[in-house]
């Protein structure tokens, strides 16, 4: 299966990209194993703190990518 | 059947414009409105002992709007009557420049400064913007700074 992954803030720059096509994900993937397919695919993004979200809800690792069609690796957000 | 509360106004908008407080407080006011509560995030020239020359902040727009409706749905199961107005500045902002504008009116003083600490506070925890520090020689996403 596959997912777009939206990247933000220092992972963005690490990555050199604010958006990643993930393919080849197993089927049944869970934002576990795209975080582990990002990581793999941008070694600098190793160690970097974030929450995740699924079509613009937080969600935990365990969550399925099921239909979704955007995930967002959220670092610790400093707005206001 | 459950009936979801609204608030009887509830804006939010990111801009990479300046913010005008006034007019984020005249967007909200009401004629039964006793009350308006308003809150500026400015950007100061310090952060832990080194000076800062200006922030640059980006937000992930679509997830922003999308966490703010909850936020003001948040708000609404509180109190339903307040009119609400929130602007976030995006990209580089000056020192002395606001990051943030937010207005909240209401028939009383009390639920209106409740509802404006209530906003700015779950903002800062779940709204997915983020601030970036300029030093003279350097520069830090807060959110990575250790």
């Amino acid at each position: 299966m596959n997912i777009t992954v939206r990247l933000f803030a220092g992972m963005r720059e690490v990555a050199g990209v604010d958006r990643v096509e993930l393919t080849d994900l197993p089927d049944k993937a869970c934002v576990r194993d795209a975080r582990a397919a990002l990581v793999a695919r941008f070694p600098g993004l190793e160690g970097h703190v974030a929450a995740a979200a699924l079509d613009l809800e937080y969600v935990t690792d365990d969550a399925k990518l099921g239909a979704a069609t955007e995930l967002a690796f959220i670092p610790p957000v400093s707005g206001g | 059947m459950s009936v979801e509360k609204r608030l009887r106004s509830a804006t939010f908008e990111l801009t990479s414009e300046p913010l005008d407080l006034e007019t984020v407080a005249a967007a909200v006011r009401r004629d039964a409105d006793g009350a308006i509560v308003t809150f500026l995030g400015v950007v100061r020239d310090h952060a832990r002992g080194r000076s800062v020359t200006h922030l640059h902040y980006e937000a992930y727009a679509a997830m922003a709007e999308h966490q703010m409706e909850r936020i003001f749905e948040q708000l609404a199961s509180r109190d339903s009557s307040l009119g609400v107005r929130v602007v976030h500045r995006t990209g580089t902002i000056a020192i002395g420049e606001a990051s943030i504008a937010i207005a909240v009116a209401s028939a009383h003083r009390v639920e209106a400064f409740d509802a404006c600490r209530f906003l700015i506070d779950r903002i800062k925890e779940t709204v997915p913007i983020w601030k970036k520090e300029f030093y003279e020689g350097g520069e830090v996403w807060v959110s990575e700074r250790s």
